[in-house]
C-alpha cells in the first residue's frame, strides 16, 4: 500500500486517548480536514555542520532518501500523515562505532511553502560520543518532523530539539531506542511556532540503559504547546528521569501527557518524571497528564510528579530587597526555572547557546 | 409483568463450596417475595416504579433515564476486557426480600436477620451508631435512628421511604448532582434505583455519631442500585459510613450506586465506605458532591473487594472556602481490579483539595489510581495536594496511575507525586529482628501504609479493615 493509502486507512484517533485529548488529530492537521493530504508540499532544506559551521568530521555522515526510513515507527495517525507528505524528504545521520566528536553537530531545518515535513533516522554507533543540536526554523505554515534514532551499546548521545519557528504549526514524532548501557539526554527548547504536538517515544532496550528527557517550554501569545513522552522500561537495571519545565503567558496553553511505563521483567528500573508548569499571566492554561504503568515490583524506585503555581512571591521579595525591579525579578525567576532544565542539556557548549536563546523569549510571556 | 413471586432458593453446601477464604462469602437461601425476571426493558423500569407507587415525575426520568442508558455506548477506557463482558440481560434488576422496611430487629425476616447477625450489625447499631439502614437486595429491610437525633429535625430513611415522606426535598436534590446524563451507569442507576439512604440534617444540627448504612447482595446474578442522597444544611455536619458485602457465586452480580451529597454553607459531611465485596461483583459507582461556601465534603473510601471497581467520589467545590478531601485505600487480589480514584473541581475562589490513595496489588492483582482535578479560570488562590502511593507485592501483579491536571488559574499552588514500590526489605528485616514472622511483619507494614485511611475511620471499622488485610496478607511471602 502507498505511503498515501496507509494513512488515509488510519481511523481518526479517540479523544479518550490522552494523546489527542487536548489536540485533536484535526487541530494540528495543515488543513484541518484529516482526509485531505495536502499535495503543495516543499521539501525541507536541510544542513549539517559543527556548531561553528567548520566542515563534519571523520565518522559522521548524512545521506538523502533512505528508503523505508521510520517504518518501525509506533505513531499511529501523525506517523503516517508524515510519511505520507515526505516520501520524498528523508535523511540518514550516522555516527560511526568508537568515534568521540568534541563539537556539538548543528542540524539546521528549513523550508518555505506552505506545508514541510521530513524524516531523519538516527544511527548512533556504539562507543560513540556526540552531540547533536537540531534547530528547526522553517518559513512554513506547517512542518512534520518525524526522527527515529537507534543509539547502540555504550554510545553517549546529547540532543537537543530547538523549536523556532514562526507562525506554523509542528507535528513532531520522534522514536528512539537506547541498547545495552547507552546514555542518552535528550533535550527539548520549545519557544516558537503556534501550535505544536509531540509525540516522543523512548525504549530503553538495553540492560543499563541510561536516559534523561527534559524539556524547556516557553509558551506565550496564543500559543498551544502539547506534549506526550512516553518511556519505556524494556529491560533490567535501566534508568530514566524527565523533567519538563514549561512557562505560560498570555492567553497559551501548555499541556504535558506522559506514560512511564514498566514491563514485567525489568528488574531494578528507577525511572521518576515531573512536569512543572510556571503560570504567568490569568488567561493561560497548564495542564498535566503524567501516567504510570509498572508490571514489575523489583524496582528500585518509579514515581511522578506535577506541580502547577505563580512566581512565588517570597522568592520576588527577596530579589527586590536586593535591588531588583518588579519586571527584574520577575524575568529572573523566570529564567531560573527554565536553565534548571536547560542546564541539564547536553554540554556548557550547547547550554550557553541556549541561555541566550531562551533569554530573547521572555519579553513575550506577559 | 415480569416477576414471580417467593421463587428461588439455593443450598448453604454449594455456597459453602465457592466461598473459599472470603469471610463475607456465605449467603443464605434466597426467600424473595418479588423477584422480576431478568432482563431490562421499559417495562422493567415502570414496573419498578409501580410497585413503589411513586409519582408521575419519577417514573418519568426513570424512562428517560433508561432510554439514555440503551443509547450510550459503554466507555471507551478502563478495563475492557472485564467491563464488556457484562451481560445486563442475565441480571435481575429487582429483587425484594421483605414485606417492608422493619424499625425493629425482631420484626426483621428471621433468614435476612441472620444474615446481618452474622456481619454484626445489630450489635454495632446498639454501641456506636446514631442511625442504621440495613438493604438486602433491591430494598431496605430495617431501618433506625436514634431518638435525639430525629428530635432535633435530622432525617434519615430508606431512599424509597424519602420519596414518599419528603417527596418536595428529593425532586429538588434529586439527579442534580449526577443528571442521568452523566455516565452510562448513572443513567442506569437512575432507570432502576431502589433502596439507598435519604439523609437530611437541618441547619446548625451537628450529628455526633455516625450513620451506618449496610448492604448485601444475598442472590445470584443480582444488581444492586442503591440510590443515596445526603443533605447538610447550613452549619451542619454528619458522618455516614457504608459497608457492602455479597456472597462468592460463580456468576457474577453488579452494584452500580449513585450518591448525591449537598453540603450547604459551613456544612460538613463525611462519608466513609468500606466495599467488601466478592469477586464475582462488578462495583460501578457514580458518587459525586457539591460543597458551597466553607463547607467541608470528605470522602473516605475503602476497596477490599470486588471483580471490577470503577469509582472516582468527587467533589465541585462550589463556594468561596469550600475545602475536599478524599482518602482511598484500595486492595487488588487475584483476577481483581480496582480501578478508583478522585475528582475535583475547583469553581471558586479559596478552595483546596487533598488528595491522598493507596493502594496494594497481590496475586496478579491490579489497582489503578484515575483522579482529575480541574481548577477554573476564576478560581483565584486554589490549592491542590494529590498524593498517590502504591505497594506491588509479587511480580504477578501490577499498578497503575492516571492522574489528570487542568489548571486555568495562575494563582492556583498545585501538586501531585505518585510512587510504586516494594515492601521494603529493610523494614522487614528491622521487624523480624524483633521477633516478627514474616507475613506478621507484612501484615503490619501494609496496616501501617494504610493507616492514614484507618485512622479516619469509626474505630470498630478500622479493627475490622485490619483484621481483613491481615487475612489477606497470609502466605504472601515465600
Amino acid at each position: 500500500m502507498s505511503s498515501e493509502g496507509e494513512y488515509l486507512a488510519i481511523p481518526a484517533p479517540d479523544r479518550a486517548q490522552h494523546l489527542w485529548r487536548y489536540t485533536p488529530w484535526h487541530r494540528i492537521h495543515p488543513t484541518g480536514k484529516p482526509e485531505e493530504i495536502p499535495d503543495d508540499v516543499s521539501p525541507a532544506l536541510v544542513s549539517l555542520t559543527m556548531l561553528d559551521g567548520s566542515e563534519l568530521p571523520t565518522g559522521v555522515s548524512i545521506s538523502a532518501n533512505e528508503s523505508n526510513l521510520s517504518r518501525n515507527i509506533d505513531s499511529d495517525v501523525g506517523g503516517a500523515f508524515i510519511r505520507a507528505l515526505s516520501d520524498e524528504s528523508s535523511i540518514k545521520i550516522t555516527i560511526d562505532d568508537g568515534i568521540a566528536i568534541e563539537q556539538p553537530l548543528l542540524l539546521t531545518l528549513e523550508s518555505a511553502g506552505s506545508v514541510s515535513g521530513i524524516q531523519i533516522e538516527v544511527a548512533v554507533g556504539a562507543n560513540s560520543q556526540t552531540e547533536l543540536l537540531t534547530l528547526i526554523e522553517s518559513g512554513a505554515d506547517w512542518f512534520g518532523l518525524m526522527r527515529c534514532g537507534t543509539i547502540d551499546k555504550s554510545a553517549i548521545f546529547n540532543d537537543v530539539v530547538v523549536n523556532r519557528l514562526g507562525s506554523s504549526k509542528l507535528l513532531r514524532i520522534e522514536q528512539f531506542t537506547l541498547h545495552q548501557d547507552a546514555q542518552v539526554k535528550l533535550g527539548t527548547v520549545g519557544s516558537g511556532g503556534t501550535q505544536t504536538k509531540g509525540d516522543l517515544r523512548y525504549f530503553l532496550a538495553g540492560r543499563g540503559a541510561n536516559l534523561q528527557v527534559n524539556g524547556s517550554i516557553l509558551s506565550a501569545g496564543k500559543q498551544h504547546n502539547d506534549h506526550h513522552v512516553e518511556i519505556m522500561h524494556e529491560e533490567s537495571e535501566t534508568y530514566s528521569r524527565l523533567n519538563w519545565h514549561s512557562t505560560c503567558g498570555g492567553k497559551s496553553r501548555t499541556v504535558g501527557t506522559g506514560m512511564l511505563k514498566i514491563a514485567k521483567g525489568a528488574k531494578g528500573s528507577d525511572a521518576a518524571q515531573v512536569f512543572n508548569n510556571l503560570l504567568l499571566s490569568k488567561d493561560a492554561e497548564a495542564d498535566s497528564i503524567p501516567e504510570l504503568e509498572v508490571f514489575e515490583n523489583e524496582v528500585v524506585g518509579c514515581g511522578h510528579g506535577t506541580a502547577s503555581g505563580p512566581v512565588d512571591d517570597e522568592q520576588m521579595f527577596y530579589l527586590k530587597t536586593r535591588g531588583f525591579s518588579d519586571n527584574g525579578a520577575r524575568g529572573l525567576l523566570i529564567t531560573a526555572f527554565l536553565n534548571s532544565t536547560l542546564n541539564e542539556m547536553g554540554s556548557e557548549q550547547i547550554h550557553s547557546w541556549l541561555d541566550e536563546l531562551i533569554s530573547g523569549g521572555l519579553s513575550s510571556l506577559e | 409483568m415480569a416477576r414471580t413471586e417467593g421463587s428461588g432458593s439455593m443450598s448453604d453446601s454449594e455456597a459453602r463450596d465457592v466461598v473459599g477464604e472470603y469471610e463475607a462469602g456465605w449467603h443464605d437461601p434466597e426467600t424473595s417475595t418479588v423477584r422480576f425476571d431478568a432482563g431490562l426493558s421499559e417495562q422493567v423500569v415502570r414496573d419498578i416504579s409501580e410497585l413503589k407507587n411513586e409519582p408521575e415525575w419519577m417514573t418519568e426520568i426513570r424512562v428517560k433515564a433508561f432510554h439514555h442508558f440503551m443509547k450510550q455506548p459503554m466507555p471507551s477506557w478502563g478495563n475492557l476486557e472485564i467491563l464488556n463482558n457484562i451481560d445486563f440481560e442475565a441480571i435481575t434488576y429487582f429483587l425484594r426480600s421483605g414485606n417492608k422496611t422493619e424499625n425493629d430487629w425482631d420484626d426483621v425476616p428471621e433468614d435476612i436477620k441472620r444474615t446481618f447477625d452474622r456481619l454484626g450489625i445489630p450489635d454495632a447499631e446498639q454501641k456506636w451508631l446514631g442511625g442504621v439502614t440495613a438493604q438486602y437486595e433491591s430494598e431496605a429491610v430495617y431501618h433506625s435512628i436514634r431518638e435525639d437525633l430525629e428530635a432535633q429535625g435530622v432525617i434519615f430513611l430508606d431512599m424509597d421511604s424519602g420519596l414518599r415522606e419528603h417527596e418536595d426535598i428529593v425532586k429538588e436534590y434529586f439527579c442534580k448532582v449526577v443528571p442521568y446524563q452523566d455516565n452510562k451507569f448513572s443513567a442506569l442507576n437512575t432507570a432502576v434505583w431502589s433502596g439507598g439512604s435519604f439523609i437530611y440534617v437541618p441547619k446548625g444540627v451537628k450529628v455526633e455519631m455516625p450513620v451506618q448504612a449496610y448492604f448485601r447482595i444475598n442472590a445470584k446474578n443480582m444488581g444492586q442500585f442503591e440510590r443515596t442522597l445526603i443533605i447538610a444544611d447550613e452549619g451542619s455536619s454528619i458522618h455516614y459510613v457504608e459497608g457492602c458485602t455479597a456472597p462468592t457465586y460463580s456468576t457474577e452480580s453488579l452494584h452500580s450506586a449513585v450518591v448525591e451529597l449537598i453540603a450547604h454553607k459551613d456544612a460538613h459531611i463525611r462519608y466513609s465506605t468500606v466495599q467488601n465485596w466478592s469477586n464475582n461483583v462488578y462495583n460501578l459507582v457514580t458518587k459525586r458532591a457539591i460543597a458551597n461556601k466553607n463547607a467541608t465534603v470528605e470522602w473516605v473510601d475503602g476497596n477490599i473487594g470486588s471483580k471490577l471497581t470503577m469509582k472516582y467520589p468527587a467533589v465541585i467545590l462550589k463556594g468561596e472556602g469550600a475545602h475536599a478531601e478524599v482518602i482511598s485505600v484500595a486492595y487488588a487480589g487475584e483476577g481483581q481490579h480496582q480501578d478508583a480514584g478522585a475528582k475535583v473541581h475547583h469553581l471558586a475562589s479559596n478552595t483546596t483539595s487533598k488528595i491522598l490513595s493507596k493502594s496494594i496489588s497481590k496475586d496478579g492483582g491490579r489497582g489503578s489510581y484515575r483522579g482529575m482535578v480541574t481548577v477554573a479560570k476564576k478560581a483565584e488562590n486554589c490549592k491542590v495536594n494529590v498524593v498517590c502511593d502504591a505497594l506491588i507485592l509479587d511480580e504477578d501483579s501490577q499498578s497503575d496511575t492516571y492522574p489528570t491536571m487542568e489548571i486555568s488559574n495562575p494563582t492556583c499552588r498545585s501538586e501531585h507525586e505518585a510512587s510504586v514500590s516494594k515492601v521494603s526489605d529493610d523494614q522487614l528485616f528491622y521487624l523480624m529482628a524483633r521477633g516478627h514472622t514474616e507475613d506478621e511483619a507484612l501484615a503490619l507494614i501494609v496496616n501501617g501504609f494504610f493507616e492514614p485511611f484507618t485512622r479516619e475511620l469509626p474505630m470498630e471499622y478500622a479493627v475490622e479493615l485490619n483484621k481483613l488485610m491481615a487475612l489477606e496478607m497470609e502466605g504472601s511471602i515465600g
